[in-house]
C-alpha cells in the first residue's frame, strides 16, 4: 500500500516537471522566430518629410484617402454639349487629403460612360412613344408592326413573339423546345404570341405568317396569349386538318388549355400548353395518313393562298370574333351561362313560391263546410268515437 | 269507424258498441255527465316545462287563427284505471266547451290530443267535421312518426309536429276552392275579424272540403 502510493505522487512529481521544461523550451523557440518590423530606409524617410502634403492615393475611385473634389465630379459625356475628356482625369497629387473626408462633400461615383462605346454617347436615344394603355377588361387589336414583323419572321423561328412578351431566358427555352419538336415531329408547332390584353385583329391575315411557310407543309399555328391560356387559338393547315375528325381537334385544344390551367404563373401555363401540345400532335401524327413523297409533292404543290381561309381554326365556332369587350379570363362556355340561367330561374321561382305560400299561410283562412245528416253514434253528440291511439314504448 | 275501447269497427249509428257494449252513457258514469271548460292545454301530469308550453302556445294559436271554427286541446295527464287515451279524448270532446273571444266552440270541429305520461298512449280523437278530413290510418302514421319523440319526453315537439301535420292535411283538401270576399257580402264577424263570403264549392273530394278565403 505505502508502495503504490510512492509510486503515484512520484509519477505526478516527474509529470509536472517535464511540463514545466517543456513549456519553456517552447518559448525560447517563439521568441527567436518571430518576423521583424518593416524598417524604413533613409530615402523613404527623407522623401517622407520633403513631401509632407502628398496623400496616400489608394488608388481608382476608393474613398476616403486621396480622392479630391476636383475629382469627385463626374465627367460629363462627349455628345451631352459640353465638352469632356475622353477618360477620366487622375486624382491630382497636390489635392487636399481633408476636402473629400470632409462629411458634405460629394461622394464620387461610378461613371459607366467610359466604358461605353463614343458612337453611343454622342447619340441619343429617340423618345420611344408610351404603349397605348389598356383599359381594365378590354381586348385591344395588337398593332400593324406586331403583325408586319409576324409576317416577316423566318419560317425556322417556331417562337414569334414580336413585342418581346417573354424574358429572355424563357424565351430562349421556348425557343429550343419547338425546335426539338420540330426536329422529330410531323407536324410542326408555331406559336404567336401577344400580350393578355391584346387580341388579333379580325383583317389579320395568319396566312401570310412566317412569310406564309405554314401553309406550305404540315403545321399548326398557336395564337396564344399571355397569361390568358383559355383565349388560346389553335390554327391547323388544312392537310393536317381535313384527315382528323373535329371532335378530336377540338379536344386537343381543350386538352392543352386544362393542361395550361393548372398552373397560376404565366410561363408556366405557357411552357405546360406548349408541352401538352407537343405530345398532343405526336398522336395526331397516327390519325394522319403515312407520309409518302407524293403526299409531300401534294402538298408543296398547293398554291400558296393568300387567305387565312386556309388555316382552319379548331374549336372556332364560324362568324364568332374575339369582342372587343370580352372580359379578360371571364370568358364561360354558353353552355355554362344556360345551366347558371335554369339554376337562377328555379330558384327563382322557388323563392316566389315560398313567399307565396307563406303569404297564404299569413292572409288566408280555412272554413271547414258544416257536417250534415249528423247522425251520433255511440251517443256523443260532438264526437262518434273516432279516436287513434298508439303506444309509443 | 272503431269503438274507442275495444276496437270494434262500428258501423252506422249505433248507440252503443256491440262488441263491448260501449257509450258515452257508460263513460259518463265513470267520468261525470257535466261540461267542462276546455283548456288549450292541461297539463295534469307536469310534463311540460315553460319553454315547451310557450311554443305550443305559439302553434296553437296558429291553427286557430288559419281555421277559426276548429280548436284543439291537448291533455297531459295520468288517466285513471280501465280508461283509456281514446275514451278520455271521446268524453272530452263531448262534454268540453271551448270558450274563446266569449265565442263557444263546438266539439263538432274539435280535436282532442290525449297523452298519458304514465301508460306511455297518444290518441287522437276527432269531432264529426274532421273525421272525413283525417282518416283514422293517416293519423297512426302521424303519431308513429312522432313516438320517438314522445318516447324521449319531448312533448311539445311531438305534439307540434301532429297540430302543423293537421293543419296542413284540412288546408290540403280545401286547395283550390278559393272564395274572395265580396264587397256585398253580408257581415259576419269571426273570430279573426275576418269577413268572409258565405257559401261554399261543391266539394271535389269525396270528403267534405273546407274553403280558404282571403283575409
Amino acid at each position: 500500500m505505502m508502495t503504490r502510493r510512492l509510486y503515484f505522487y512520484g509519477s505526478v512529481g516527474a509529470g509536472m516537471l517535464y511540463m514545466l521544461g517543456f513549456s519553456r523550451l517552447v518559448l525560447a523557440n517563439d521568441e527567436a522566430s518571430e518576423l521583424p518590423l518593416p524598417q524604413w530606409s533613409e530615402e523613404d524617410i527623407k522623401g517622407m518629410r520633403d513631401a509632407p502634403a502628398v496623400p496616400f492615393v489608394l488608388g481608382g475611385v476608393l474613398w476616403p484617402g486621396g480622392m479630391a473634389a476636383e475629382a469627385a465630379a463626374l465627367p460629363v459625356p462627349a455628345g451631352a454639349g459640353a465638352p469632356s475628356p475622353t477618360v477620366s482625369a487622375a486624382p491630382p497629387a497636390t489635392a487636399p487629403l481633408e476636402i473629400a473626408d470632409q462629411p458634405g462633400t460629394a461622394q464620387p461615383k461610378t461613371d459607366l460612360s467610359h466604358f461605353m462605346p463614343p458612337e453611343l454617347l454622342s447619340t441619343r436615344a429617340a423618345p420611344q412613344p408610351a404603349p397605348p394603355k389598356s383599359q381594365p377588361g378590354v381586348l385591344r387589336a395588337v398593332s400593324s408592326e406586331y403583325l408586319a414583323k409576324a409576317y416577316a419572321s423566318p419560317a425556322t423561328e417556331h417562337l414569334l413573339d414580336p413585342d418581346g412578351n417573354l424574358g429572355e431566358t424563357h424565351s430562349e427555352d421556348i425557343r429550343r423546345f419547338l425546335e426539338f419538336h420540330a426536329n422529330d415531329a410531323r407536324i410542326d408547332a408555331f406559336i404567336l404570341l401577344m400580350a393578355g390584353d391584346e387580341r388579333l385583329p379580325d383583317t389579320a391575315n395568319l396566312a401570310s405568317t412566317a412569310q406564309g411557310e405554314l401553309l406550305g407543309r404540315e403545321g399548326c399555328l398557336v395564337v396564344y396569349a399571355y397569361g390568358q391560356p383559355s383565349r388560346a387559338r389553335l390554327f391547323l393547315s388544312r392537310s393536317v386538318h381535313g384527315g382528323v375528325p373535329a371532335p378530336y381537334l377540338a379536344s386537343l385544344l381543350e386538352d392543352c388549355v386544362s393542361d395550361a390551367s393548372q398552373a397560376s404563373d404565366a410561363d408556366d401555363q405557357l411552357h405546360r400548353f406548349l408541352v401538352r401540345l407537343s405530345i398532343r400532335l405526336f398522336w395526331l401524327e397516327r390519325m394522319l395518313p403515312p407520309l409518302s413523297p407524293a403526299l409531300v409533292a401534294k402538298v408543296a404543290s398547293q398554291p400558296m393562298p393568300g387567305t387565312q381561309s386556309e388555316l382552319t381554326e379548331i374549336g372556332a365556332n364560324p362568324g364568332t370574333t374575339e369582342a372587343d369587350s370580352a372580359f379578360l379570363g371571364i370568358q364561360i362556355d354558353e353552355r355554362v351561362w344556360a345551366y347558371l340561367g335554369v339554376i337562377v330561374l328555379v330558384l327563382l321561382l322557388g323563392l316566389g313560391g315560398l313567399r307565396w305560400q307563406r303569404y297564404r299561410l299569413r292572409h288566408y283562412v280555412w272554413l271547414l263546410p258544416e257536417p250534415a245528416g249528423l247522425q251520433p253514434r255511440l251517443g256523443g253528440q260532438q264526437c262518434g268515437g273516432s279516436a287513434t291511439w298508439v303506444r309509443y314504448r | 269507424m272503431d269503438c274507442p275501447r275495444c276496437s270494434e269497427v262500428i258501423a252506422g249509428a249505433p248507440v252503443r258498441c256491440a262488441g263491448c257494449g260501449f257509450s258515452l252513457a257508460g263513460l259518463d258514469k265513470l267520468l261525470g255527465n257535466h261540461a267542462v271548460p276546455l283548456e288549450r292545454l292541461l297539463d295534469t301530469a307536469h310534463c311540460l316545462r315553460l319553454k315547451d308550453r310557450l311554443q305550443l302556445e305559439a302553434v296553437l294559436d296558429e291553427f286557430e287563427r288559419r281555421l277559426p271554427q276548429c280548436f284543439c286541446t291537448v291533455y297531459f295527464g295520468i288517466l285513471p284505471q280501465g280508461i283509456n287515451v281514446a275514451e278520455a279524448g271521446f268524453w272530452l270532446l263531448n262534454h268540453g266547451e271551448r270558450v274563446s273571444g266569449g265565442v263557444v266552440r263546438r266539439g263538432v270541429f274539435g280535436i282532442a290530443i290525449v297523452i298519458d305520461p304514465a301508460a306511455h298512449c297518444v290518441g287522437v280523437s276527432l269531432g264529426y267535421a274532421l273525421e272525413l278530413l283525417l282518416p283514422g290510418r293517416l293519423v297512426e302514421s302521424l303519431l308513429q312518426k312522432v313516438s320517438q319523440a314522445l318516447w324521449h319526453s319531448e312533448y311539445a315537439e311531438a305534439v307540434s309536429v301532429v297540430l302543423r301535420d293537421i293543419d296542413r292535411r284540412i288546408r290540403a283538401h280545401g286547395a283550390g276552392q278559393r272564395r274572395e270576399i265580396a264587397g256585398d257580402a253580408p257581415s259576419h264577424t269571426t273570430l279573426t275579424g275576418v269577413v268572409p263570403k258565405l257559401g261554399h264549392q261543391p266539394s271535389k273530394v269525396s270528403a267534405p272540403a273546407p274553403t280558404q278565403i282571403r283575409s
